[in-house]
């Protein structure tokens, strides 16, 4: 069918001389035009499973991304690839960027999209106009209820599915317990689907989790770890304060060390040019969020470090992936003060709205005739403090109990009894926090345990797991002074006159 | 130098505005109380110098002034600057009188422009060394435009336009004075092929300042370039082909239509009517266009009237509306004390 091996396409279009585990399996599976689940772990190459397609297939590919930041970074990098038929059509685009790619569409082979487009109905019509031969879902598992993600808005997709007269769907995420994986099969109703199912452990990664009697203790030993291994590091936190301290802290007493932090609440271009500077190897550590992380392709970071542990295993397991993607030896290293749990505990409430929160919201609904779903949002932003993720949670139980469709966006209360759906939803709300509580109670079990923290890692994902090359776990073997890694050269300060550093960047010779 | 700017405003708006009319001002808010303000109290230059400032930070600085005892709050959030205030705008003086803001002409185009020539130094850096792939730190599309028609204009040898740049950037550094460190933050930012540039963030903790300080510094010199193109562009080699773009009238949406029928002669009544507007607001925006178009005060007062206003305009050095209207016969209306105001601001 095909003049060229999709071995050919690979090397023709990305460079890559061979697939990478698992790729060439999907991709033929998808070429053959059958449904298909991949569970393949972070950093492990899933977008060529779609990129590559796109290059063959006849017709456009659709992809479902949930992340704004990340589907730019991706569009970045096909680009700079050179295929140059790719679009983005999500809430940021401007209007009539939007209007003018949604009118050709035809022309483009990869369309990206955010959930919430796909309630537009004038894109939807307009995607039906076009030859779809792939439906992709990334971040699948944002589609289960007990994905560590949930996202309400991807329960759409099901319908928008079927509605595009259900092309064949490739469904991608790198962390799913055989529970999720189910679950993402189920809702979008996949009757055959083909599952490639990779192992997520590496082998190349040792755990370390070190308890600190005082919290104090984090920091210090940080220091003493990063002046003794000066390598690529992730700090992860789980507030942006913290991040920005810590980093204040580590450039004080390390200023050898380049460091930054990175969040959220930074502005777009401060944002690229920190990624950047890290990929770059301008920086050496990095203290951020879990906003960190999606979309970066830095192959060489020998050290993650948790200042705080995430609120379940998953978070954990994605996160210490973005270590050692070069296959070389790296360490996990995770810190963990009694009081921690604390953290996680108010973390995990705060995602969820009480009840007396759930009441005012449909009070305001039921007093003001509110029918339009954008009105409500703003009000239950403005009492909950700007919670979105409670919101969303809100909207996702409204939508279930059929009070809010989806489609046009409207709330009909009509006949429904507020106090019951209160009640009902808070019922929801108590069994999620039930839910989130067990999940944050798994990862402080772990670290907890006395065991071999690989195998208790890897136990509630899959069966057994691959020999590891280096150091396990600090319960098995793991000793600071048997890790050798290439430490980065140190860098000296630039003092130099501005027009010394403007020639340089400009690369010319001074006159 | 933020805080030197909010401190200067302050005094121009001498305690008859709050403290919100400097932060619309430095957001460019098109509303004409706004644009009109601006005009009023001579802070033009610094319209719109800002327009992605956060409320919370300039809270921020407006909570550190008072902290200081730089400047005083009454009830309804109107500040003076204090006698502190003042010695100490004063001795900033030395240091920042000498900024090149011209806010109402560049408040739109000095954005695009900075986005513009830092994507480009980017672009040429990494053509210059054959490298094709990288990701661009500017992410927006309209710029990402300009840099490749730019480049298609101008097929020329990379290295031979890195160095044009950088004689550009010698000449406009040699030609102004800057405040210390404004070249350097300048530099930092800047991304190339071998370097990355230090985000805003970094550089405020490198020169020890505020974020919002590292904004001024660059936009000061962004509008230095973008005038010295306007004044001299035969002395600069690469530079004026970036910035040959229209400037635009800065009025609101709503007063550019009115704009449009005014000058096919309609008048206020016709084109409220027309436009199913409150002929108050039609003269509002009449007002507006008097600061940039063309207005005849003959068409909208007699010559009597014409001077008794400009003549307690001058006796009273007051810019407040509600004591010159209580000075005037009440004959005279809001309309053309502030549609005299603006045009004798004009001819200054
Ligand atoms: N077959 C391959 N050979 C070499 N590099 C690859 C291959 N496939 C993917 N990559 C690279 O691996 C990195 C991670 O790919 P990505 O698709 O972002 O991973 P994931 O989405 O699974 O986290 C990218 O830089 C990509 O270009
Ligand atoms: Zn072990």
């Amino acid at each position: 069918m095909y003049d060229f091996s999709i071995e050919d396409y690979l090397y023709k279009f990305f460079g890559y001389r061979s697939f990478r585990t698992g790729q060439k399996e999907i991709i033929e599976s998808v070429l053959a035009g059958n449904n298909t689940l991949a569970v393949l772990p972070t950093g492990s190459g899933k977008s060529i499973c779609y990129q590559l397609p796109a290059m063959i297939m006849e017709g456009s590919i659709l992809v479902i991304s949930p992340l704004l930041s990340l589907m730019t970074d991706q569009i970045k990098e096909i680009k700079s690839f050179g295929l140059k038929d790719v679009i983005a059509i999500n809430s940021m685009t401007p209007k009539h960027e939007k209007s003018f790619s949604m009118r050709n569409l035809q022309k483009y082979k990869l369309i990206f999209t955010s959930p919430e487009m796909l309630q537009n109905t004038f894109f939807i019509n307009k995607l039906k106009n076009i030859h779809l031969s792939l439906f992709v879902v990334d971040e699948a598992h944002c589609i289960s209820q007990w994905g560590y993600e949930f996202r309400p808005d991807y329960l759409r997709l099901t319908n928008v599915h079927k509605e595009l007269e259900s092309p064949p769907v490739l469904a991608l995420t790198a962390t799913a317990t055989p529970e999720v994986q189910h679950d993402i099969i189920q809702s979008l109703q996949l009757k055959v689907c083909n599952k490639y199912i990779y192992p997520m452990d590496k082998p190349n990664l040792s755990f370390v989790v070190k308890k600190v009697p005082e919290i104090a203790d984090k920091k210090s030993d940080i220091v003493d770890t990063l002046r003794e291994f000066r390598v690529p590091t992730m700090i992860y936190f789980s507030s942006r304060k913290e991040a920005e301290n810590i980093s204040a802290y580590l450039q004080q007493e390390l200023p050898q060390l380049r460091t930054a932090f990175y969040h959220g609440g930074l502005d777009s271009t401060d944002r690229l040019l920190i990624q950047q500077q890290f990929m770059a190897n301008q920086l050496d550590v990095i203290c951020c969020t879990s906003a960190f992380g999606m979309g970066i392709n830095k192959i060489d970071v020998r050290l993650v470090i948790h200042y705080h542990a995430p609120a379940q295993l998953e978070s954990f397991i994605q996160e210490v992936g973005r270590a050692g993607r070069d296959g070389k030896e790296s360490v996990s290293l995770l810190y963990f003060h009694d009081t921690d749990q604390h953290i996680s505990r108010r973390l995990i409430d705060s995602e969820l709205p009480d009840i007396l929160l759930i009441k005012r919201a449909l009070n305001y609904v039921l007093e003001n005739n509110v029918t339009k779903l954008s009105e409500l949002e703003e009000y239950f932003l403005m009492i909950s403090d700007n919670n979105e993720i409670q919101w969303r949670f809100l909207q996702y139980q409204l939508e279930v109990r059929d009070v809010l469709k989806v489609n046009d966006e409207t709330i009909n209360v009509g006949t429904v009894d507020t106090d019951n759906l209160t009640s009902s939803i808070n019922e929801s709300a108590l069994q999620r926090l039930v839910y989130k509580q067990k999940k944050m109670y798994q990862m402080i079990d772990w670290i907890n345990e006395d065991e071999c923290r690989r195998a208790a890692l890897y136990k509630h994902f899959q069966a057994g797991f691959q020999q590891p090359e280096n150091m396990c776990c600090d319960y098995c073997d793991f000793m600071w002074q048997n890790w050798q890694p290439k430490m980065i050269d140190s860098n000296k300060i630039q003092t130099d006159a501005w027009h010394v550093k403007l020639a340089s960047k400009l690369m010319i010779k001074e006159a | 130098m933020f805080q030197y700017i909010i401190l200067y405003c302050l005094n121009n708006l001498n305690g008859e505005r709050s403290v919100a009319n400097i932060y619309y001002l430095l957001k460019g808010k098109k509303s004409t109380q706004t644009i009109q303000d601006s005009y009023l109290y001579n802070l033009t230059e610094f319209f719109g110098v800002y327009r992605s400032i956060a409320r919370s930070n300039f809270n921020r600085v407006i909570d550190e002034l008072a902290e200081l005892n730089y400047i005083s709050i009454s009830g309804k959030a109107f500040a003076t600057v204090n006698h502190e205030g003042q010695q100490n705008l004063a001795q900033l003086d030395s240091e920042f009188q000498n900024t090149y803001f011209k806010g109402m002409t560049y408040e739109k185009h000095a954005p695009q422009f900075l986005a513009t020539f830092i994507l480009l130094i980017q672009t040429v850096t990494n053509l210059h060394i054959k490298k094709s792939r990288f990701i661009p730190v500017i992410d927006n599309g309209s710029i990402q435009t300009n840099v490749k028609n730019f480049l298609q204009n101008k097929p020329l040898d990379m290295s031979v336009l890195l160095r044009d740049i950088y004689d550009d950037l010698r000449q406009i550094f040699s030609t102004a004075s800057f405040p210390d460190f404004s070249i350097d933050i300048f530099v930092d930012y800047l991304t190339s092929a071998n370097e990355i540039g230090l985000s805003q963030q970094q550089i405020a903790l490198k020169y020890n300042i505020s974020k919002e300080d590292v904004h001024f510094h660059l936009f000061n010199i962004i509008h230095y370039i973008l005038e010295q193109m306007k004044l001299a562009p035969a002395k600069y080699k690469v530079l004026p082909y970036m910035s040959n773009q229209r400037q635009d009238l800065s009025l609101t949406d709503s007063a550019m239509v009115t704009y449009n029928y005014y000058g096919k002669g309609y008048s206020i009544k016709e084109i409220a009517g027309t436009r199913d507007l409150k002929e108050s607001t039609v003269q509002d925006h009449i007002v507006e266009i008097a600061y940039v178009g063309e207005v005849k005060w003959s068409d909208h007062m007699s010559d009597e009237e014409y001077s008794m206003i400009k003549k307690a305009l001058v006796q009273t050095n007051t810019k407040q509306l509600k004591t010159l209207k209580e000075l005037l016969p009440d004959f005279i209306t809001y309309f053309q004390i502030k549609l005299v105001i603006a045009l004798w601001h004009k001819n200054d």
